[in-house]
């Protein structure tokens, strides 16, 4: 009983939407959607912080093994969900309707597009154009303000990195969603060297060294494990990189699934 | 006897001056640039990056290369045996799971020493091998066998928090492959006076291990203690191994492969053995670093050191087993009196019943919407229903198939911790399916299971040839399995430290999950299972002969290659048939012929069908288990019964001292 | 050499083995050179020589257990080699050296794997079958043990347990492998003794590798020597029991007293 006495935690007249995906979740949050269930609703406050997802929200449990009892109790709509998780592909449709947005693209294609066009195609499915549309001319217009405030200084050249423990980073290259990005607001990556198919490499932080501008910035996104900076501190050649003069390495908060990214910081490896 | 004791040397050093010429030209590659570039004014990056970047990897990669090789010398020195090495006591495993721990729970704890949380795993792990080991004078056999069970339930522990912390544990992947990057002299300063402290007790220990190749009964007759020697041995061996493993991550096989070239090329007393193996394996490492950065260039791929010495070292190892003398036949496992109770009729009914709630158990108690225990409600009953049955019965028959699969194994080889897990077969099953991986981009289900098949019988083939010679020595059966079960941690170690997605697959196979089983594949397991449990059955009297011994069999008119043969195939189409839907590691096939035992069901017929129920009955649970303890996540069937039958088996290998 | 010829008789009952001409080689080591023997039916003979003389690799060949090199084993006239495993086994029984403890069996059960041969894998275990148990479990005096556990039986009784088996078995030759080697000298004239009378009653012929030469002139019609892989005296006991011949087997200085109460001869080192 307890199974169907529950409250639907969805306003009346908007369409039961659950979400595998933190990035699609996000967006519905952005085009006025409370989704019902979230998958991996546990670790939301710990990796994407913002938007704050409503109490309502019920958990579906792992993205790749979603709560298979769960979603068809809720009976939902619609069901988001990306290429990286087709291996559940098949459990799904047998529940609900499936809608498989494509960010990330083998052919290494251009990303911020594709993101606008998925973008589209969820607002198109869910009868709300017109909200997507605000929204997406507001992020337009939130990366040109940054471009033309960018514009009236000197722009260094940035790399972006996740800290793995004390000798390995990841950081973020083309093709991906971080590099598509500083390219719209004009600011240049300062890793040029390759990455894979989301768009980012794993490698040991003597390789740092081989970003050329002296004046680029590192940026490390939290959490930063305890024992790296103190490590880094004593190590002659961190001494000896740019990075480690003041002024040109920040450790920014863990908001890396931002409105549009679907899984640059959730990737398991 | 000068030219005897040159003869001695001549073989090993020419193998470590050859490594070593290599591993320099390999590293002149890197290092002879930036030498002969003019020294640049200022700001000299690669310069910097030799001083502090190469030269000090080069200097970790010797320094743990020799301390591997080293601690894998000593290990099969004591263990008398030529095949155990620091993997093999689950020193990494248990510093795996508190690295885990820790980054999830106690992340304050990594700011205070990475390396210390990694190397109190480490001792707490070999504590509980020695705790197990105490009990039998530390004898080979024991140490080994619980170094296994131990280490797969660190691994299986590792693996549920992984699974449900995904997104914190990539630096584990690192570590778990053993990336010798470095930025400072740090590491191998504080590795150095460490690992020499060491290795001066190792030293002390030439003399009096010497003696112990005299055998057991020898050596305490001339005043050794075999038991006090053992533990001084194996703890320096675990110190050396552990204080790399913190340090570095998990560098695999080093510890095997050096000592076992220096044996083959003609080190035989144990000093020659530890002072050889030691510097083998430097260059080993030494060489096999450099290469994989000059590769990596290529490839513009992370690869860790590790996971690179791992898949080439198994491999190697598998050749050369079977070329192996095993000079001292390991000490087999003393055989386990059985209180019988002849009340074969009688239990059945109780374990019929305990089989049924199993069932229904997992069938019709779940948890609701908000958490709350409910049973089924009959209205959903349908959807509910085509959900739980595919998984439970798919848990059924694995459980069962695996169960049996253990019984036959075990009264084949006359040796009760034989296991579809233990002996490999089920890790065979993973590498069939990890080479579907490659082969075929995203495998199907048939595709899936005739790997899985083709592995583990190519498993049993190689511990049936193996067993031609040596008569199946258990020693020899069990670290075939390691080998393979370490290869295939290492391909997937790799593609996860690289962020491959079929990582995501292959630990989801390897966790046994019985998420994606349909009512479709449930059924074709069910019917497999049934069939090949049903032609066990029939093949019961062999069975019961076979325990009797080779001779005894071939006597009674047995045909005895046919049957092992037949037996062995049986063994291994059960186990690729339940890995499939319940992963690699789940002990069944170990805990249900015991359990089936205990009751007091010994006879071959018997023996099965309980081993069948429990072993199903087990599985059912474990399978409810998962799905139900930490809703609305899941934990595969696989880990839930891994969590609980390591420990059992720890239980019983205690007991039995 | 002293080849006793006068026993035509026996040779023609049944249950007969013949070795003719045997040889066997392990890793370039001539292990038996040459060895030609008749074992009579009805009749114990016992297998004696110094360790390492390959009388036990003797009975392993007869067994079928180690092909020979080269030379036939006949058994009844035929070469064993002609015979299917099954055939053999309801032919002829062996007793390894080393026996198991039984596997968790009871005695009884132990004794049913001899029916093996009989009802092969998948047969069904009939009535005769259960009575072949049965009389085997009483020709051995075991009935009291029938339902205990092997590995609980003492060094003798177990021995006697595993002789059932090969009762059971229902064969017309019995070969034991140092059958007593670990047994006192109250069980090793307890399982000697079953063996005796069991071939006496069964008219089973026997051949029995033994290490005391004492007990082989006790309990056996006739004794085969072998010495170094070659046949060094073979005949009936008296004719074996004399200082000599024993000299000639062992290599060492030995000689024979009368037994104080029994017609026999005793071997002593002098």
């Amino acid at each position: 009983m307890a199974l169907l006495s529950l409250p639907v935690p969805a306003i009346a007249d908007s369409p039961k939407i659950v979400s595998l995906d933190y990035g699609l979740a996000s967006t519905l949050l952005s085009l006025g959607i409370v989704p019902a269930a979230v998958a991996s609703l546990a670790d939301w406050g710990k990796w994407v912080i913002e938007p704050a997802m409503p109490e309502s929200v019920i958990d579906l449990g792992s993205s790749w093994e979603v709560n298979l009892e769960i979603l068809m109790a809720l009976k939902p709509d619609l069901i988001l969900t990306t290429p990286y998780l087709d291996a559940s592909l098949p459990r799904l449709q047998g529940v609900g309707k499936v809608l498989r947005l494509e960010t990330y693209r083998p052919d290494g294609g251009a990303i911020l597009p594709s993101v606008i066009a998925a973008t589209r195609r969820l607002a198109a499915e869910i009868g709300r154009e017109a909200e997507a549309e605000r929204f997406l001319a507001q992020a337009d217009a939130f990366f040109d303000e940054c471009r033309a405030r960018l514009a009236r200084r000197p722009r260094p050249s940035l790399a972006l990195v996740n800290f793995m423990d004390a000798r390995h980073v990841r950081i973020f290259g083309a093709p991906g969603l971080y590099d598509a990005v500083l390219t719209r607001i004009g600011l240049a990556n300062a890793w040029t060297g390759a990455a894979n198919y989301w768009g980012f490499e794993i490698v040991g932080i003597e390789t740092l060294a081989r970003i050329t501008d002296p004046d680029a910035l590192l940026i490390a996104f939290e959490p930063v494990p305890g024992d790296v900076l103190p490590k880094l501190a004593r190590s002659p050649l961190w001494q000896a990189l740019p990075f480690a003069r003041p002024g040109h390495f920040a450790v920014l908060p863990a908001r890396c699934c931002s409105a549009w990214s679907t899984r640059p910081c959730a990737l398991p490896g | 006897m000068t030219t005897a004791r040159l003869g001695h040397h001549a073989g090993p050093a020419a193998i470590a001056a050859a490594l070593a010429v290599i591993a320099a030209l390999v590293a002149w590659l890197q290092v002879g640039p930036v030498l002969q570039a003019a020294p640049a004014e200022g700001y000299d990056i690669a310069r910097m990056v030799l001083l502090y970047a190469t030269l000090p990897r080069m200097a970790t990669a010797l320094l743990a290369g020799a301390a591997l090789a080293l601690s894998g010398a000593l290990f099969q020195q004591v263990l008398r045996n030529p095949l155990a090495s620091p993997t093999t006591l689950g020193i990494s495993a248990g510093a795996n799971l508190a690295l885990a721990v820790a980054t999830l729970f106690f992340p304050a704890l990594l700011g205070f020493g990475r390396d210390l949380v990694a190397l109190a795993g480490s001792a707490l792990a070999a504590g509980v091998v020695f705790a197990i080991g105490a009990r039998r004078g530390f004898s080979p056999f024991s140490l080994v066998l619980s170094g296994l069970v131990v280490g797969l339930w660190c691994g299986a522990f590792s693996a549920v928090l992984l699974l449900l912390n995904e997104r914190y544990l990539v630096s584990l992947f690192i570590w778990g492959a053993g990336s010798l990057s470095q930025q400072s002299w740090d590491i191998p300063l504080s590795l150095l006076p460490k690992l020499g402290a060491v290795a001066v007790v190792s030293g002390l220990l030439m003399r009096p291990l010497s003696l112990l190749d005299l055998g057991e009964g020898g050596a305490s007759s001339l005043g050794v203690s075999v038991t006090q020697l053992r533990f001084v041995a194996v703890a320096a061996a675990v110190a050396l191994a552990a204080f790399v493993t913190s340090a570095v991550g998990v560098i695999g096989f080093i510890g095997l492969v050096a000592p076992t070239l220096a044996r083959l090329a003609g080190a035989h007393r144990p000093r020659e053995l530890l002072v050889w193996s030691s510097l083998i394996g430097a260059a080993l490492l030494w060489l096999a670093d450099g290469a994989v950065q000059y590769f990596a260039g290529a490839f513009s791929d992370f690869l860790p050191t590790g996971a690179v010495t791992a898949i080439f070292g198994s491999p190697l190892l598998l050749l050369l087993l079977p070329r192996l003398k095993i000079r001292h036949r390991g000490v087999e496992a003393p055989r386990q009196r059985v209180r019988r109770r002849g009340l074969d009729r009688r239990l059945a009914l109780p374990v019929l019943l305990a089989l049924l709630l199993a069932l229904a158990v997992g069938l019709l108690l779940g948890r609701g919407l908000d958490g709350g225990w409910t049973w089924l409600d009959p209205r959903a009953a349908n959807d509910i229903l085509s959900l739980r049955a595919p998984k439970v019965f798919a848990a059924l028959a694995s459980g069962a198939a695996l169960a049996v699969a253990g019984t036959i194994l075990q009264r084949l080889t006359g040796n009760e911790m034989a296991s579809p897990e233990v002996l490999g077969i089920s890790a065979g099953a993973t590498f069939g399916v990890v080479v579907a991986v490659f082969v075929v981009a995203t495998p199907g289900l048939s595709a899936q299971l005739g790997f899985a098949a083709l592995g583990s019988l190519g498993v049993l083939a190689i511990i049936f040839l193996m067993g031609l010679r040596s008569g199946l020595a258990p020693e020899r059966v069990l670290l075939a399995g390691i080998a393979l079960g370490a290869m295939v941690d290492a391909v997937v170690g790799i593609l996860s430290a690289t962020g491959d997605p079929r990582a995501i697959f292959l630990m989801r196979w390897m966790s046994g999950s019985t998420y994606n089983v349909d009512a479709a594949t449930a059924g074709a397991v069910a019917v497999v299972a049934a069939v090949l449990i049903g032609i066990a059955v029939s093949a019961r009297r062999w069975l019961d002969i076979l325990p009797l011994g080779a001779s005894a069999a071939t006597a009674l008119g047995l045909p005895l290659t046919v049957a092992r043969l037949m037996l062995f195939g049986l063994a291994g189409l059960l186990s690729a048939a339940a890995t499939l839907s319940v992963g690699p590691l789940s002990f069944i096939g170990l805990m249900a012929p015991h359990l089936a035992r205990e009751a007091g069901f010994i006879r071959a017929r018997p023996q099965m069908i309980a081993a069948a129920a429990f072993g199903g009955g087990l599985m059912v649970l474990a399978d409810w288990a998962g799905r139900a303890l930490a809703h609305p996540y899941q934990i595969p069937a696989g880990l839930v019964s891994a969590l609980i039958g390591a420990p059992f088996l720890m239980l019983m290998l205690r007991r039995k001292a | 050499m002293c080849q006793d010829q006068t026993r035509p008789a026996a040779a023609q009952r049944s249950g007969a083995f013949r070795v003719e001409n045997i040889r066997l080689d392990i890793g370039g080591r001539k292990i038996l050179d040459d060895v030609t023997l008749d074992f009579p039916g009805g009749e114990i003979t016992a297998l004696v020589g110094h360790n390492g003389s390959g009388k036990s690799s003797l009975l392993k060949i007869m067994a079928r257990q180690v092909p020979q090199t080269a030379g036939n084993v006949l058994f009844d006239t035929r070469s064993v080699s002609s015979l299917e495993s099954r055939e053999f086994a309801r032919n002829v029984a062996y007793l390894p050296q080393d026996v198991s403890t039984g596997a968790g069996m009871t005695v009884r059960e132990l004794i049913a794997c001899g029916r093996y041969p009989w009802h092969g894998a998948l047969g069904r275990f009939t009535a005769d079958d259960r009575q072949k148990v049965e009389e085997a479990l009483a020709l051995t005096h075991l009935e009291p043990f029938a339902d205990r556990l092997v590995e609980t039986l003492s060094g003798g009784e177990r021995q006697r347990a595993w002789i059932a088996m090969l009762v059971a078995q229902d064969s017309k030759c019995l070969l034991l492998d140092e059958p007593t080697s670990a047994l006192d000298i109250a069980h090793q004239m307890e399982v000697l003794s079953l063996v005796r009378r069991l071939s006496h009653e069964k008219g089973l012929s026997v051949v029995i590798v033994l290490h005391d030469i004492n007990m082989a002139a006790r309990f056996g019609d006739g004794i085969h020597a072998l010495r170094q892989g070659v046949v060094a005296a073979s005949g009936r006991p008296a004719a074996i029991m004399r200082g000599e011949t024993l000299r000639e087997i062992y290599g060492i200085a030995m000689d024979v007293m009368p037994h104080p109460s029994l017609d026999l001869s005793l071997a002593y080192v002098s």
